[in-house]
């Protein structure tokens, strides 16, 4: 997985939002879409992925149901709540303005100072 | 929102934590199984390696999981639950600990379990009547005095009228009724002249008829009463129609018109209800009966709020009242006891507790034993990553364990036994218990009990965990291989056994001998033939006080001092009739029964003023010696006129006099009893009494005998010797002294050995439960020295085997051993009997009791660091060599 690249801290739980935000996923569905969402550039260690899922859920960001996975096998899904979706739209108007900041910081040239 | 959402989460957490947990495997499980198949279906892997590399692609699962149940907030409750497993387990294995341990801490707990709920009966009655908590005592206390006054009439008045803050204001009178129906049926009934608020304040409604009311209050309404279940029952046999048949309460005849429901004795434990009939104008300051005054708070108001208007309405009244030199503050309070009482019935919890604590120091040393047996499990567990705060937790989990079970034991005894010592308790007093005593423990006495088992788990866990994780476990992990437990007491060896001796020596002795003081102190090698009296209470002028406050204060005012004169007359007649009666030897009159319940005067001398001490007194009459065997030995007995000019003369009992007098002539000598504001008359001893020890009962020992004065007293204690059965007298008794005066009531009239039963059967209850209680203890106490100076010592056997090995001379390491022992037990024995020697334990008789309880403990401990020392010696020194 060349061209992968290791997650800042504090975006798993955006990923995450914006995963589930796209539908209802069980666990190993969210990291098959971060994959999926990312082109596969971003790396997660996967066993990360479950303290932050019960964390967003203890939140009240996410909200979860025992259903039935693609091979009928027992699944938990998670879905966005109304939280969850509000601030979803914040964390990602925050990380368009942060980076949209970092962009401009990082294409300027000397001659533009 | 967000706390509230997490306290939902973790309630949800603790109460589906085995769900969580069986859905987070399931949850982690379907992630590798996923994971696996593709791994298998994108990289060709074949099963078992594919399921590795899932494995390692996941990462830690444990701990993982454990960030999870961090997030539910269930990591601790995992791990506390798997510490009351161990301790669960623990308690198992170590079988003799937890029997002894739980016993002991059981024992600790019942006793103060006991008290607490004995004292909230009595500091916070729970009442059964609706909005309970709204009902309020009025007390007109006497500042100077500190002091409450009963005879508050006058205030009682002004608060009727006046207060808005509380409603239903009640004043009740205890009275006694000579009561008996038109079927000639007798019964002597504790009543209450009661206000008709009396019945509204509880919100109880009658089983039959109605209530008193108002209109029965006026002077003018024919007397009524409301009679209670038990007589409904025992002199109606429940009979529905009995609301407006008459009872007659000495010579006058109530009509009945209400039945009241089981279990009402409202205020106290009356039975009978008939109404005050209060003539406000004419009653005086410091006059007219001695009253209990209840109330309810008004809706909305607080208490201290009607404190408030209270206070404001007694100020403005005080100016008009007659009341120059006292002081007089108007309290409203909860139902229950007063402050001073409510704060000494919480001051005694503390003893028990410190017992509770002595006990737990006791168990925490043998727990330490076992902790350091357990010191390599400790180490491995501290090698793979467990924190000091979690194997302290786990210790501490294990020492919850042991006390919860103590705990648990102990609460169920007190809930068993506790209505048994209630009713003996009451029994003794002579008195039935109050409505609201009632068995069952309430919700503050288990949470109480669940602190205590707290705070014992702390002092038996805490401390063997601080010290089997500090920093001797380090220097162990750092130098491991070396065969048994290297944790020692060290330094704090010495101060453990030396504490430990120290709280037995100082601690048994008082056990012991509280346990003695309760025992019947009397010789008993000339049984007092009690099996031929007949006693029982005449009581002769409540009636007569309540006639007379019928027909009005000013009449009782003006025949102010001829009561008692006529009292007198009739205690007279009454004793001729009963000493006339076929079948009667001989009749006496005490003022009270002696050492029930009887309480002690502080007296002084007259040639030694600094001299204090206590004495119970009974007032006897001219032929209480005579009749119940007493043998007057020096001077003179109490004689006729002693009795009708109320002389201030004492006959005292000879131990009395051995005791206090030492050597010195009593005859002559004079006391005063500095504490009684109505005598302070200095009591000229004229005589010397042996042989009433016994004749006075089972009771507590009564050492004086003044004049009865006839009529001074409203009721008294009569003694019948019967030629024959005693018990055929009891009904001619009564008939008697009601054919001889309508107002005379005798009650409680029965055989001398049933009256004494109850005071046998607490004395075999308390004794035997006190002697329990010191056995377990001491025997507690010796299994516990013996264990931690034979844990020392085995700590040492290799030392000893090596020493051997090297050619030692045992005898000189038993001597050593012993030396150490010796030391270190005696420097307790000392410490202990220093410490309650200069106390509480003077006389040679406790000095030998402490030798003794001293000595045993000096053996055990003795014992205990020999026999492991004679088997260390037994070792192989090739054993003790290849250990090393």
């Amino acid at each position: 997985m060349s061209g992968s690249a290791e997650l800042l801290p504090g975006t798993l739980d955006l990923l995450i939002l914006k995963a589930v935000s796209l539908g209802k996923l069980h666990g190993y569905g969210v990291l098959l879409r971060i994959e999926q969402i990312s082109g596969g550039a971003l790396q997660i260690q996967q066993g990360a992925l479950y303290p932050a899922l019960h964390r967003l859920e203890v939140q009240g960001l996410i909200q979860s149901e025992w259903g039935v996975s693609d091979n009928n096998r027992r699944a938990k899904f998670y879905q966005l709540t109304a939280t969850g979706r509000s601030r979803l739209g914040d964390e990602v108007a925050t990380w368009n303005r942060l980076a949209d900041a970092m962009a401009l910081a990082l294409r300027t040239v000397p001659q533009e100072i | 929102m967000r706390l509230t959402n997490a306290l939902k989460q973790l309630w949800r957490s603790v109460r589906s934590r085995d769900r969580l947990e069986s859905e987070l495997d399931e949850e982690m499980r379907l992630h590798l199984d996923l994971h696996t198949e593709r791994l298998m279906r994108e990289r060709g892997l074949d099963e078992a390696d594919a399921r590795r590399t899932a494995r390692a692609e996941f990462g830690g699962l444990d701990n993982y999981k454990e960030s999870v149940r961090d997030v539910r907030g269930i990591s601790s409750l995992h791990g506390l639950s798997m510490d009351f497993r161990l301790g669960v387990r623990m308690l198992v294995k170590y079988p003799g600990l937890t029997v002894a341990g739980t016993l002991t801490i059981a024992v600790a707990v019942a006793l103060a379990v006991s008290w607490h709920e004995f004292s909230l009966d009595i500091i916070s009655p729970r009442l059964p009547f609706d909005e309970a908590d709204r009902i309020v005592v009025l007390r007109n206390w006497n500042v100077e005095s500190n002091d409450m006054e009963r005879r508050s009439m006058r205030e009682f008045a002004v608060w009727r009228r006046e207060l808005r803050s509380l409603t239903d204001l009640v004043a009740a009178q205890q009275v006694s009724y000579n009561a008996t129906t038109d079927d000639r049926r007798s019964a002597a009934l504790r009543g209450a002249q009661m206000t008709a608020t009396g019945f509204s304040v509880t919100r109880i409604a009658p089983l039959l008829g109605r209530t008193l009311t108002a209109e029965d209050e006026a002077e003018s309404a024919p007397l009524v009463a409301v009679i209670g279940y038990g007589v409904w029952q025992s002199l109606y046999d429940g009979d529905r129609t009995v609301v407006g048949k008459t009872i007659r309460l000495g010579a006058s005849p109530a009509t009945i018109v209400g039945v009241m429901p089981e279990g009402f004795a409202f205020p106290s434990n009356q039975e009978i209800w008939t109404p005050l009939r209060p003539r406000f104008a004419v009653t005086g300051p410091r006059d007219g009966p001695r009253l209990s005054m209840m109330a309810r708070l008004a809706p909305g108001v607080s208490i201290r709020e009607a404190q408030a208007e209270l206070t404001a309405i007694s100020k403005r009244s005080a100016g008009t009242a007659e009341t120059a030199g006292e002081r007089m503050e108007a309290r409203v309070q909860k139902f229950g006891t007063g402050d001073g009482m409510a704060m000494m019935a919480r001051l005694m919890n503390i003893p028990f507790i410190l017992f509770l604590l002595v006990v737990c120091a006791n168990v925490a040393t043998l727990v330490y034993a076992r902790t350091a047996t357990r010191e390599g499990e400790i180490a491995v567990r501290t090698a793979l990553g467990a924190s000091r705060r979690r194997i302290v937790f786990q210790l501490f989990g294990e020492a919850f364990v042991l006390t919860t079970t103590g705990a648990v034991v102990g609460l169920l005894a007190s809930y068993f036994l506790m209505d048994r010592a209630m009713a003996l308790f009451f029994e003794v007093q002579q008195e039935p218990a109050p409505f609201w005593f009632k068995s069952g423990l309430a919700t503050s006495t288990v949470v109480y009990t669940l602190l205590m088992s707290l705070l014992a788990a702390c002092v038996i866990g805490g401390m063997p965990a601080l010290k089997a994780t500090g920093r001797r476990l380090r220097d162990r992990m750092a130098q491991p291989g070396s065969g048994g437990a290297s944790l020692r007491f060290g330094a704090a060896s010495t101060a453990v056994v030396i504490v430990q001796v120290a709280l037995c020596v100082a601690f048994l002795p008082i056990a012991v001998r509280s346990a003695q003081a309760l025992l019947p102190e009397k010789k008993t090698d000339e049984k007092f033939p009690s099996d031929a009296f007949l006693t029982g209470r005449l009581i002769l002028s409540d009636h007569e006080e309540s006639e007379v406050m019928a027909d009005g204060f000013g009449a009782r005012v003006a025949g102010d001092g001829e009561t008692p004169i006529e009292r007198a007359a009739v205690y007279g007649r009454i004793k001729r009739e009963f000493a006339a009666e076929r079948g009667v030897q001989g009749v006496a009159f005490v003022d009270r029964m002696p050492g029930f319940n009887h309480p002690v005067e502080v007296f002084e001398l007259e040639n030694d003023t600094t001299f204090y001490d206590e004495v119970r007194v009974v007032a006897a009459d001219v032929d209480y010696f005579n009749l119940m065997g007493g043998r007057v030995t020096a001077g003179r007995g109490l004689r006729s006129d002693d009795m009708t000019n109320d002389r201030a003369v004492m006959v005292v009992d000879r131990t009395w006099v051995d005791e206090v007098m030492t050597g010195r002539n009593p005859i002559g000598q004079r006391i005063r009893f500095p504490e009684d504001k109505g005598d302070d008359r200095w009591y000229e001893i004229v005589g010397v009494v042996e042989g009433m020890q016994r004749a006075n009962g089972p009771g507590e020992q009564v050492m004086m005998y003044r004049p009865f004065v006839p009529g001074r007293e409203i009721a008294a204690q009569f003694y019948v010797r019967a030629a024959d059965a005693p018990e055929q007298l009891v009904a001619r008794v009564r008939d008697i002294a009601s054919a001889t005066d309508n107002a005379a009531v005798v009650a409680d009239v029965k055989p001398l050995d049933e009256a004494w039963a109850p005071v046998y059967k607490s004395n075999v209850f308390f004794i035997g439960g006190l002697t329990l209680v010191s056995g377990i203890i001491l025997a507690f106490a010796l299994i516990g020295i013996y264990a931690i100076m034979s844990f020392t010592v085995s700590q040492r056997a290799r030392e000893i085997g090596i020493r051997v090995a090297l050619g030692a001379n045992p005898r000189a390491i038993v001597v050593s051993v012993f030396r150490r022992s010796f030391y270190q037990i005696g420097g307790g024995v000392l410490a202990g009997a220093a410490i309650i020697s200069l106390t509480v334990m003077k006389s040679p008789q406790d000095m030998k009791l402490v030798a003794v309880i001293a000595g045993l403990i000096m053996t055990f401990g003795l014992l205990g660091s020999l026999i492991p020392a004679g088997r260390a010696l037994r070792i192989q020194p090739t054993d003790a060599l290849r250990a090393e």
